[in-house]
């Protein structure tokens, strides 16, 4: 992804963007904003296919408009090599990508985290209700009398039924 | 006359789960039986239909602390007055449930009582790295709690209505340490009474040598997490106490 970059100090090389300290040549700012612009299709394509969800789509286009707009406008990553502290451009970028990808993994583990809480008190609710369910079926049965109960197993729960 | 609900969580207990409900039958309690099955993958659920006991299913594996909060979640909904865990491995022996029951069924008495391997004359010989890490919580329920609690880890409790809802929402860790001193800190009253287990006849723990591994880091961590927590709580039941 970052194989267009290049370190501080090109001399005025004519291959580099217009800005003395961009790290990238034209033809790498070129390749890494077709890539974002690729990426960003690609995650709206996902959304249309019902295969990503937009709260998830819209963290992931704003990443890759984020690199787009680094690898365009060099005096962003400037600003960011300042806050960062760093003393060179390659050196802002892979901090950059590190802090972005531990924050991902952060994002994405919480998300996972309340997702799992949700299945699992759905999956406690499921199995409550299946046995009220059982409940009622074995209710109604020994009120029909013996052979609807013999028809049918009262105690065999309706989920694994219908699961089998 | 309090309403009571024995729970057996269960998984993977085809070949143990038939004798702990048939003994569990024979002592005659009034309190009503309800199996837990957690998403076993054996044929734990088939002898469960088979059987004339009450039971919930998960339909997968959610792990113990769920099962046993299940297990409160509905014995809050039918109106239960307190609960009593049990193993369904075979190892408790359900006419103990008796001095749970003596212990904590008395006025004033304790919001959770715990079937101790460790305060009996029959001490519980167990793995040696089993018994550090029951040494280690102990000490920690002591320091953090200001109560020692001999056995941390055990399954064989009772516990009351008025903690239910506490007990459920807190549920992090395997409601073992970590539950013992949030429940402590939090104001609660816990007392622990005698009891021998025997060795597990089939199947295996659900402790498995990385879970050993990963236990005592997970339950530091809760106790962490729960720490504050408890503070709260314990200001929250004062002030619902007084009101």
């Amino acid at each position: 992804m970052f194989s267009g970059l290049r370190h501080v100090g090109n001399g005025g090389d004519s291959r580099y963007l217009s800005m003395p300290d961009s790290p990238f040549t034209l033809t790498g700012a070129v390749v890494l904003l077709f890539i974002g612009l690729l990426g960003i299709i690609f995650c709206l394509a996902l959304v249309g296919r019902r295969k990503l969800t937009m709260s998830y789509a819209i963290v992931w286009v704003l990443l890759l408009i984020g690199m787009d707009l680094l690898v365009a406008f060099p005096p962003l990553l400037r600003l960011a090599m300042r806050i960062l502290g760093t003393a060179e451009t390659l050196g802002a970028l892979r901090l950059l990508a590190l802090v972005t990808i531990v924050a991902f993994l952060i994002f994405f583990s919480v998300k996972v985290s309340v997702l799992t809480n949700r299945f699992e008190e759905l999956v406690q609710r499921m199995a409550l209700v299946d046995y009220e369910l059982r409940k009622q079926i074995s209710g109604r049965q020994s009120m029909a009398g013996g052979d609807a109960i013999k028809a049918q197993d009262p105690k065999a729960s309706p989920l694994s039924r219908e699961s089998s | 006359m309090q309403k009571g609900l024995i729970v057996v969580p269960a998984y993977n207990e085809e070949r143990n789960i038939d004798g702990v409900v048939q003994r569990l039958r024979l002592c005659n309690y009034p309190e009503s039986v309800l199996v837990v099955n957690d998403g076993s993958r054996d044929g734990t659920l088939s002898v469960l239909e088979g059987m004339d006991v009450s039971y919930v299913s998960h339909p997968v594996n959610l792990g113990y602390v769920r099962a046993l909060q299940t297990g409160i979640r509905f014995a809050d909904e039918h109106g239960y007055d307190y609960i009593v865990f049990i193993d369904a491995d075979g190892q408790h022996d359900p006419r103990q449930i008796a001095e749970l029951k003596a212990a904590g069924l008395v006025l004033q008495g304790p919001d959770i009582v715990i079937g101790s391997r460790f305060v009996s004359e029959r001490r519980y010989r167990g793995p040696l790295g089993r018994r550090l890490g029951m040494m280690l919580f102990s000490w920690l329920t002591a320091r953090l709690g200001g109560k020692r609690i001999y056995d941390t880890t055990s399954g064989f409790k009772l516990i009351h209505r008025r903690v239910f809802a506490v007990m459920c929402e807190r549920m992090i860790g395997d409601f073992h340490a970590e539950m013992i001193v949030f429940a402590l800190l939090a104001g609660l009253k816990i007392e622990e009474v005698p009891i021998a287990v025997a060795e597990r006849r089939h199947g295996v723990s659900m402790y498995g040598w990385l879970e050993s591994l990963v236990y005592p880091i997970k339950t530091v961590l809760a106790i962490g997490v729960l720490w504050p927590q408890a503070r709260r709580e314990r200001r929250r039941l004062s002030v619902s106490q007084h009101a």
